[in-house]
């Protein structure tokens, strides 16, 4: 006999995942289980599980008789706010969501079809990583993923969530991924443990430490969100969903227009100090000009120095990016290019287009920086910038100097559209650093020197420290009241709309990695 | 533990080094610490030839010379709390707090001009005031240690 009934009873038993101990033993340690999570991530009623029959074929170490329902992973699709979006979720209470070579197999089968669709896929990281039982056919199958996700990578939007251990290969999915989000005290990424640590260099570190939420968003930036729970987790993975199109092929979806928040537009007018020393929230600004004053900070805590981020302007998405004067007063450095550059191309792939806020004295000094490769590092920049060809707007709110100011999507780097601020400062350097150069011969013959120096930088800056001498030559396009920075800001997206640029074909570009 | 005599500059330490790798590493440690001075000694050097910098750090240094027999693993300086570093090279304009004084995670604590910036330097955790290693006027470096919170 075989009907429905045999079918209802098979599917209660796959869909029991380990059995109830292990579900309770995995909701004791603060973790939700897979379907729990599906069901946190999918409108309600709407996810289609593929695969649910798929067991391992392995023979060895005793496995003939070992039990995986799903073999430790549950795939499939369903619609987050109506569309569609594939996602894979580990079984943790399933050979401790082990990855072998059918499970690796179900998750290749989702990233097909993704990729083919057109799709978003979301990988949900919960296991202890391969199969040692099914030796190289599990490590074959983490090869496969890698395959696919750097296959998928630009055509489809691809966001890895980690809510449970990721050690070893299985940490280079989610860095090949376009957004790793974790859960604070529940997802953990290394390559290498704290066991192994110890036992090789005598470091002690907790797991934790070593590959925690916080670790992965503050020091190796590994993780563009954090969460303190897996309910806020995958509120937020919506939230990011809500900016994305669904393929490089897609518009970015529209929500119904909101305005700024209130009195955003005085705001706007003093947000900038006069004093050039004076520093502030670059967020102040982006946040008076969005949509309803929504701005989604991508590694908010990474980098500080560069705020990246996705906003709405009359209701559509927007890349916004911006030097932050209040931390390390906005110079570039490594940590920051890497930053920008990543966001740029990601936005540039999916056709959000870029609005970059520029105020930066230059890039940070030291030795560090230098030793660490700034040259290389920073060069992403420039690449990321003059390689990307969706719609760039650039808003010069005060210090814009010599190479930063190129760098920071510049006319030159072009740049479709440049704003100024009235407090910009586009020059090639500062005025103490360019009054010590020009006027060299005239400090080494007065009287006081000191006296002198002070009346010749003030004179530099009268005339050069401006926004008009650079928008006399054209660099800069409009000159505009900070009030008016939402309308001119909506305006110049407006008129760019349709922006199309043609490059050279080629198989790829070399970007400075 | 192995114990050792070492001489910086006239001044004499006595180390005291504890093994903790394994296979292989004692050969490499033992003549890098006895040809030249041990990293923590080398430190403290640096500390103490550094009479213009009035800093709490220099005066710290020679307290720490009498006492023998530090174990290796002693931080550079005897720190009592979450260091709040310089995050690049500068002056000192303002400590905003005293030793004593509760703190929380972001309230601003000092202003570094650097960069020809006032930059705020904010509180990486909230506590108590445990110690102010520099004062207004001060040239700092990058990374160094502008007060403690405990």
């Amino acid at each position: 006999m075989s009907d429905w009934r045999e079918l209802e009873q098979r599917r209660q038993e796959l869909t029991a995942g380990g059995g109830p101990s292990r579900i309770d033993r995995q909701h004791k340690t603060g973790k939700w289980t897979a379907r729990e999570r599906l069901n946190a991530l999918f409108d309600p009623g709407s996810f289609v599980e593929l695969d649910l029959f798929v067991t391992h074929r392995s023979t060895l170490f005793g496995m003939v008789d070992a039990k995986a329902p799903g073999d430790g992973v549950v795939t499939g699709y369903g619609a987050v706010a109506g569309r569609l979006v594939y996602a894979f979720a580990q079984d943790f209470t399933v050979l401790g969501g082990s990855l072998g070579e059918m499970h690796a197999g179900k998750i290749h089968k989702v990233q097909d079809l993704a990729l083919k669709s057109g799709a978003p896929i979301v990988g949900i990281i919960d296991s202890g990583g391969a199969r040692i039982q099914e030796g190289i056919d599990s490590l074959n199958g983490y090869g496969g993923i890698f395959l696919r996700n750097t296959l998928a990578s630009g055509v489809i939007p691809q966001i890895s969530v980690i809510v449970g251990p990721a050690a070893g290969g299985a940490v280079y999915s989610p860095a090949l991924t376009d957004f790793v989000l974790m859960a604070e005290g529940i997802g953990q990424m290394y390559i290498t443990g704290p066991q192994v640590i110890e036992s090789v260099t005598g470091e002690k570190v907790t797991h934790e430490e070593l590959g925690g939420a916080r670790t992965h968003a503050r020091k190796s930036g590994n993780a563009h969100l954090t969460f303190p729970t897996e309910a806020e987790l995958f509120a937020g993975l919506k939230r990011l969903l809500s900016f994305l199109p669904s393929n490089n092929t897609a518009e970015p979806p529209r929500q119904e227009p909101a305005p700024p928040p209130e009195g955003a537009a005085e705001r706007l007018r003093n947000v900038v100090p006069q004093d050039p020393n004076k520093p502030y929230d670059v967020r102040d600004v982006i946040r008076d000009l969005c949509d309803g004053g929504d701005f989604l900070e991508i590694m908010p805590d990474y980098a500080k120095n560069m705020v990246t981020g996705f906003g709405r302007i009359e209701g559509r998405p927007v890349a916004i990016l911006g030097n932050q004067p209040r931390v390390l007063a906005g110079c570039l450095d490594i940590d920051a290019s890497d930053k920008l550059a990543r966001f740029v191309r990601f936005a540039d792939s999916f056709s959000i287009p870029l609005l970059t806020f520029v105020d930066t004295p230059g890039y940070l000094p030291g030795t560090k920086q230098e030793y660490g490769g700034i040259i290389r590092h920073g060069a992403k920049v420039l690449y990321a910038y003059s390689e990307a060809s969706v719609a760039k707007v650039s808003v010069v709110l005060r210090k814009a100097y010599g190479g930063a100011y190129l760098a920071m999507c510049s006319r030159s780097l072009g740049a479709d559209m440049v704003l100024a601020f009235p407090t910009a400062e586009v020059a090639v350097m500062g005025p103490d650093g360019a009054a010590n150069i020009i006027f060299r011969r005239e400090l080494e013959a007065a009287e006081d020197p000191a006296e002198e120096r002070k009346r010749l930088v003030e004179s530099y800056r009268a005339e050069f420290a401006s926004p008009y001498v650079a928008a006399a030559h054209g660099y800069v396009d409009q000159v505009i009241d900070p009030a008016e920075l939402r309308t001119s800001v909506a305006h110049a997206l407006w008129a760019l709309k349709e922006k199309r640029e043609d490059r050279h074909a080629k198989k790829h570009g070399n970007i400075p990695l | 533990m192995r114990r050792f005599h070492v001489v910086v500059n006239g001044l004499s330490y006595e180390v005291e080094v504890e093994e903790i790798g394994s296979e292989g590493e004692p050969p490499a440690a033992t003549p890098a610490s006895a040809s030249a001075p041990s990293e923590p000694a080398a430190r403290e050097v640096k500390a103490a030839p550094a009479p213009a910098a009035p800093s709490a750090t220099a005066a710290k240094a020679p307290a720490r010379h009498a006492q023998p027999a530090r174990s290796q693993s002693a931080a550079p300086a005897a720190s009592v709390g979450t260091p709040v570093t310089a995050p690049l090279p500068g002056a000192v304009l303002e400590i905003k707090v005293a030793v004593g004084d509760e703190v929380r995670e972001g309230d601003v604590v000092a202003i570094l001009e650097a960069m020809k910036m006032e930059n705020e330097i904010l509180a990486p955790c909230s506590g108590h005031v445990a110690a102010v290693r520099v004062t207004a006027g001060s040239a700092v470096d990058g990374g160094d240690v502008l007060l403690e919170i405990a």
